[in-house]
């Protein structure tokens, strides 16, 4: 806070200075020029001091002080220097404490050009869950992604702690789509109205648990996939009910045939709800998510799917749930709509 | 009200069908009487005989005498009819008279036409008026009787049980106050308005309505109350219009019952008619009584006797106010005759009313489509599941009809809360009319964004370039946009505050609430200007989350533009089958027997709550500084007649005798204190985001489950006392006092909020985050979220438990040097929270061991059954220590400077101790020694220390006062004493006993008792 106003007591006083050359003769010009010139060093070289000093500070509470929360503070206060507290920062990545060392990594990610990879697979065994956690975040930030990144984080899904587990896999997820349906269309300045609503099938639907959130991994969205080791289920009732007491992901496969095209502007699919989250494939392509947690267990959604949709033929929706608390699955109705 | 005039005109045409043939000879076995309009005419006064019957046992046609009024087809025109009439056999030598009303549809019941029937007997031993009511609109619909079929009211009078054949029984048989439709009949027809029944002190106005059968000049009303009488002339009476009569009742009398007599008679001075009611005083309440509310609609009496000092009665006629655009007196309603009787009797039964509005769920049926919710387009949405609450006509009808409450039922003091509204706003959905679009613009100068979501938000994911370090600018266009939907713009707030205008409209004030006030996310508005937020709480898995709920909606409370808005929580005596016990399909749960309670109601949806659970839900909630409690699941509680129980089935008889006696032990006697006991100022905060529920779907809804949860719970088995805070909480500088900054589920922070977070965090405070927290702020710990571990063969509660108190440990462990705890044990399974007032702390020791039981636990989702615990607490302080429920000091040490105590807890026990820095030495009494009647004299209560400093805290004591005849007085009852001291004002009445009275008065924290005589003389002149 300190520093920060002294910088803009700087810059004010250099703003004067420039205003005092702007309106003076061409000696005094000269003159304030050469004191401005000895100013503008004095105030630029202080201030690399006070950082330099200000590093050296930090790092020797890192080293010294007794308490975690100094030393925890040290590594926070060394993460706003950037690159010129490299140094510190790297031996604070093999502190003894374990927020050290996360913020550090933290810290040392955030640097342009850091050599990010190695530390991070130097980490990844670090004991601490936290720690490990903080690599998987940065190995999830990693741009552009590479095979051996992948294989990181594909070693970090059977990590020991459940949470480094579930950031492995939602780093390793690669699905995202935003789904605009025609309402919501910028680019759509008309009346919008439901012409005719066709319901999906609610029996026969194929259903497999992902214990181990790897149904992606293993093509379970794939059109080809073979489910008929699945077992079957209904949708419109939550999995609960068919005696699946159980809270995780898994996945609804099931076909089903469409009448010949309508005349429409946009056809979409609506989920009457799904307890919770949702990620849905269409003949194959993925169409979308629906993300609200708890809070979107009763939530209606619809996905466009006017491009995806094949009518007068037969249609594969593919649909993976995440359920985290009390009754999970897709409970209620789903259907196209069709819009003019 | 013509349909009143109607009947009254018909009764007046009552037919005479006989001349009386009562007063027949012993031998006659059995007569019918026909009673003739004349001395039916007085049958509707008071305390007729009608005559002496006579019956003979053991033969054909014996045993029974009877009688009938008869009437003409349009005297019952009201769909509400309402039969009620006392009635008395006297001198009897039979053990037991009954009788029996029965209504016909023909004037010759040889011809049949029995429509419905009713009786009631008379004890030997009991000589006393019996009642008979007979209801027609609370009938069964099978039963249904039309009043308008009614043409005959049979009375028939047995003599009940064996007797030698041909034994003659005799009876002198009394009716008094037949009324029909509250509607005394006579030549004069006198209707007195209730209320009769009224709080002590002030004169009260007391009007009767006069409408006569011929006209009348110049006749007189002679009134008679308690002894006294007074004459009203009367100018003119005329037929079939009603004339009111208003005289003065004076409440100063001592409280109890007062017979009114009304006599009307002509300008001769002779009787026309008369009619005597009964108004009744009611004590004056003590102050600070914390209210217990049954949620829900019940018998009051049943509702009382469990507990219970309030429950509902339906008091809004919103279809007449919607059509009549406006406030309206609706005392003319058929309802007005029940609702008024029941407001009467609950004053007498010292028993409160919460009265139901319900305008918003009104706009929401279906006949009100003008006020349905319309999407982007302008369309209006596929359902109506709920109204724009934005159009000025639903805020206008709210506020009529909350005002037609008050102007119709304010006069009625047992009218003390009201429900504005329940679960309306919960269907909402985002609505753009042209109305909405300009309440925004009006707000923010801006459009209506276009990427909202729901009214719940939108993932930060499906926003392109979202900030890397998840801090956003304050008036982002879509948190802007929910943060005014949330608090204006679904306009269900502002509506709420409406209905509570409405209900002030009156000459007093009447409490209002709203509920479920936080299925809403974090931030604040919710409910409006109510009285008082509540959320309805379940108690499973684990009861001690409600204290969250509790907390989450003192800072909603904390935030209300109105400043001093309460809290009165409502926890479910009902649970859920699905979470608790689940129904059976065949094959499922082979290994688990079943309980007596589902062979008995295997159909049942909604079980009791087990009473431990809910013993432990009360002390979590009584806790922390609420001002009244609610209880929902009536039936549930109560295994009485079970009709309209719907799904809720009673299960568990404990839990009612659990909860009466909470209420006996700890609402009542230390109501009145701990509603005057403030909250310490915790200093771990606990932070809900609102931009992180809209843009990270982290909000809990007031569930209480999820991981947020979790963390809460991990610091009450951390033993630390966290408050909850929104980002407005933090932005107003609640952040001044705290040392420690929970923020779990807050991935999305604004600017304002991320560097209020800062600066705590640079001025030494601790932040504890989880794996989610915004990337812009590094915590000083992470305490990652409790994932439930893989492959474990031990049940998943029990793991979570374990898990979560593991957490606690690991978080105090991190804390230790930096952080200290005020209040701790080394027991993670007993919860403690304090409260304090100047020198006093009030320690909570809440236990929290619990195992699976046989009620639901086999099912393994509940644990439902407490386990006796101990432990020893430790506080960082000195005092001497009282055990608050027991009344009795309580032994502890001061070691290392903190004062030990060494508890044991039964099973769902909680205790409350007083610790204070002084010790209770004496209870003084002060009180003058003579006083007259009619003057109020001052009674001074002081607790002190033994150098007479008087205890700096609030202390309980409870207050007898009786009169010279032992009968007890006014103010007797619970008080807490504010820094050790009280003084009461006693106002002793003109008719007061005289003689000695006796003041006692019991200190509840040590056990103390003290006791004063005073003497009431009768007053000068």
């Amino acid at each position: 806070m300190v520093k920060v106003q002294q910088r803009k007591i700087n810059q004010e006083n250099l703003l004067r200075i420039q205003v005092a050359i702007y309106n003076s003769s061409l000696f005094n010009k000269l003159l304030v020029m050469i004191c401005c010139g000895l100013y503008v060093f004095s105030v630029y070289g202080s201030e690399k001091t006070t950082d330099k000093q200000q590093i050296a500070d930090w790092s020797e509470k890192l080293t010294t002080a007794k308490s975690i929360f100094v030393k925890r503070r040290a590594v926070r206060h060394l993460t706003k220097y950037g690159i010129q507290a490299v140094i510190p920062l790297q031996k604070a990545v093999k502190n003894h404490d374990y927020m050290v060392r996360a913020t550090a990594i933290k810290a040392l990610c955030q640097i342009k050009d850091y050599n990010k990879l190695s530390l991070l697979s130097a980490k990844i065994s670090d004991p601490e869950a936290i720690v490990r956690l903080q690599v998987v975040k940065e190995l999830g930030k990693l741009e552009p992604r590479c095979k051996n990144i992948d294989k990181m984080l594909n070693k970090m899904r059977s990590d020991s702690s459940a949470v480094v587990r579930e950031a492995a896999n939602n780093a390793l997820w690669p699905f995202f789509r935003n789904n605009v349906t025609i309402k919501k269309r910028f680019d759509y300045d008309h009346t919008v109205t439901l012409v005719k609503e066709i319901n999906l099938p609610l029996d026969g639907w194929k259903f497999q648990l992902d214990n181990t959130q790897a149904g992606h991994l293993n093509g379970w969205h794939k059109v080809n996939y073979d489910d008929s080791r699945w077992k079957k289920i209904s949708i419109g009732k939550s999995w609960e009910k068919f005696g699946y007491d159980y809270d995780g992901v898994a996945w609804y496969r099931t076909k089903f045939k469409l009448p010949p095209k309508p005349k429409q502007i946009a056809a979409e699919l609506h989920f009457g709800a799904v307890d919770e989250d949702a990620w849905v494939w269409l003949n194959g392509v993925y169409i979308g998510q629906h993300v609200m947690g708890a809070a979107g267990w009763d939530e209606p959604f619809n996905l466009d799917v006017s491009k995806e949709v094949k009518w007068n033929q037969e249609n594969q929706i593919i649909v993976r749930v995440y359920d985290n608390i009390y009754a999970g699955g897709i409970w209620k109705p789903i259907t196209i709509q069709i819009f003019k | 009200m013509k349909g009143m005039l109607d009947m009254k005109k018909m009764l007046l045409l009552l037919l005479i069908c006989a001349s009386v043939l009562s007063a027949k000879s012993e031998e006659a076995a059995t007569e019918t009487t026909i009673v003739g309009w004349n001395r039916a005419a007085k049958l509707f006064s008071e305390n007729v005989k009608v005559g002496k019957f006579a019956v003979r046992s053991g033969e054909m046609g014996g045993n029974y005498a009877s009688f009938a009024l008869c009437f003409s087809p349009k005297n019952m025109g009201a769909s509400d009819a309402e039969i009620s009439l006392f009635w008395r056999a006297n001198r009897s030598n039979s053990p037991v008279w009954r009788l029996e009303v029965r209504l016909y549809d023909s004037l010759d019941i040889s011809k049949g036409g029995f429509l419905y029937w009713r009786s009631k007997n008379q004890s030997k031993a009991n000589t006393d008026w019996q009642k008979i009511d007979i209801q027609l609109s609370t009938m069964k619909s099978h039963k249904k009787v039309d009043p308008k079929k009614i043409r005959q009211i049979f009375f028939i009078l047995y003599r009940v049980g064996a007797a030698p054949k041909g034994q003659v029984h005799k009876t002198e048989f009394f009716i008094d106050g037949l009324t029909i439709n509250g509607e005394q009949q006579g030549s004069v027809l006198i209707s007195p308005q209730r209320p009769f029944a009224f709080r002590r002190m002030g004169t009260k106005k007391i009007k009767v309505k006069l409408n006569a059968e011929k006209k009348l000049t110049a006749g007189k009303a002679v009134v008679t109350v308690a002894g006294k009488k007074k004459s009203y002339d009367i100018a003119e009476l005329r037929p079939g219009q009603d004339t009111i009569l208003s005289f003065d009742f004076d409440s100063t009398l001592r409280p109890g019952k007062y017979p009114c007599k009304i006599e009307i008679n002509d300008n001769s001075g002779k009787n026309l008619a008369s009619r005597t009611v009964e108004l009744y005083i009611a004590p004056r309440s003590t102050p600070h009584k914390i209210p217990v509310v049954m949620w829900g609609h019940a018998n009051l009496q049943e509702v009382k006797k469990r507990g219970f000092t309030h429950s509902f009665i339906t008091l809004s006629d919103n279809k007449s106010v919607f059509a009549a655009k406006k406030i309206l007196n609706t005392d003319n309603v058929p309802h007005y005759q029940r609702a008024s009787k029941m407001l009467d009797q609950a004053l007498i039964d010292d028993f409160g009313v919460a009265g139901y509005i319900g305008s918003g769920r009104y706009l929401c049926h279906e006949t009100q489509r003008q006020f349905q919710r319309v999407g982007h387009s302008g369309e209006k949405l596929k359902k109506h599941r709920n109204a724009c609450a934005l159009f000025l006509e639903a805020k206008k009808f709210s506020y009529n009809t909350a005002a037609s409450v008050a102007k119709t039922y304010g006069k009625f003091p047992a009218f003390e809360l009201a429900m504005a509204e329940s679960e309306t706003r919960d269907g909402a959905e985002l609505c753009f009319h042209e109305h909405d679009k300009a309440a925004y613009k009006a707000y923010s100068g801006k459009e209506i964004p276009s990427a909202i979501g729901t009214k719940k938000g939108v993932n930060y994911k499906n926003i392109i370039n979202f900030p890397a370090n998840h801090i956003i600018n304050d008036n982002h266009p879509v948190l802007q946009y929910l943060k005014w939907y949330w608090q204006k713009g679904d306009g269900w707030n502002g509506l709420y505050s409406e209905t509570h205008r409405g209900l002030q409209s009156g000459n007093r004030s009447i409490g209002s609430w709203m509920d479920p006030a936080i299925r809403a996310p974090s931030v604040s508005g919710a409910g409006g200007e109510v009285d008082y937020i509540s959320q309805w709480t379940y108690s499973y898995p684990d009861p001690i989350k409600i204290g969250k709920v509790v907390d989450e909606l003192l800072a909603m409370a904390s935030l209300s533009s109105r400043k001093d808005q309460k809290v009165m929580n409502t926890t479910q005596i009902c649970w859920y089958r699905a979470r608790t016990a689940p129904k059976r399909k065949s094959g499922q749960y082979p290994n688990i027997p079943l309980a007596d309670w589902e062979k008995q109601h295997p159909d049942a949806n909604l079980i009791t709550i087990a009473p431990d659970h809910l013993s432990e839900a009360f002390w979590s909630q009584i806790s922390r500084p609420i001002d009244g409690l609610m209880y929902h699941g009536w039936w549930n509680l109560a295994n009485l007649d079970q009709k309209n129980r719907y799904m809720y089935r009673y299960t568990n008889s404990k839990t009612e005798k659990v909860l009466k006696r909470l209420i006996d032990t700890v609402v009542t006697p230390l109501g009145p204190s701990l509603k005057q006991i403030p909250d310490i100022s915790s200093d771990v905060a606990f932070l809900q985001s609102f931009a992180s529920e809209m843009f990270y779907n982290a909000g809990e809804w007031g569930w209480g489950w999820g991981w947020s949860n979790d963390a809460y719970q991990i610091l009450r088995y951390a033993h630390m006392q966290p408050k909850v805070v929104y980002e407005e909480s933090i932005l107003r500088g609640d952040l001044k006092n705290v040392k420690v900054l929970v923020a779990v589920k807050c991935p999305v922070l604004t600017q304002s909020v991320a560097q209020k977070i800062i600066q705590f965090q640079n001025r030494g405070g601790i932040i504890v985050g989880d794996e989610n927290l915004a990337p812009g702020i590094t915590p000083d710990i992470v305490m990652s979220s409790y994932k439930k571990p893989k492959n474990s063969k031990i049940d998943a509660l029990t793991l979570r438990k374990t898990g979560l108190q593991a957490k606690a440990k690991n978080l105090v462990k991190e804390l230790r040097g930096t952080y200290f705890l005020y209040a701790d044990t080394s027991n993670p399974d007993v919860i403690l929270r304090v409260r304090r007032y100047k020198d006093c702390d009030y320690l909570f020791v809440i236990n929290d061991k619990r195992t699976f039981g046989n009620y639901v636990g086999q099912y393994k989702k509940v644990m439902e059954k407490g386990l006796p615990t101990q432990a020893l607490i430790k506080l960082r302080r000195k005092g001497f220590v009282y055990d608050l429920v027991t009344h009795q000091p309580v032994a502890s040490k001061i070691l290392k400077g903190k004062l030990n105590l060494q508890v044991k807890l039964a099973p769902g026990e909680g205790k409350l101790f007083m610790i204070s820095k002084r010790q209770i030495s004496k209870l003084k009494l002060t009180v003058p020694a003579k006083v007259k009647r009619n003057t109020s004299m001052p009674v001074l209560i002081k607790i002190t220390d033994n150098k007479n400093r008087a205890i700096r805290g609030i202390v309980p004591v409870l207050v007898n006062i009786k009169d010279s005849k032992r009968n007890k007085a006014e103010f007797s009852g619970y008080y807490g004493l504010r820094n050790g001291k009280i003084r009461i004002i006693i106002d002793i009445a003109k008719n007061d006993e005289v003689g000695t009275w006796k003041i006692t008065v019991k200190e509840l924290a040590s056990g103390k008792i003290t006791s004063k005589n005073f003497i009431v003389e009768k007053e000068e002149g």
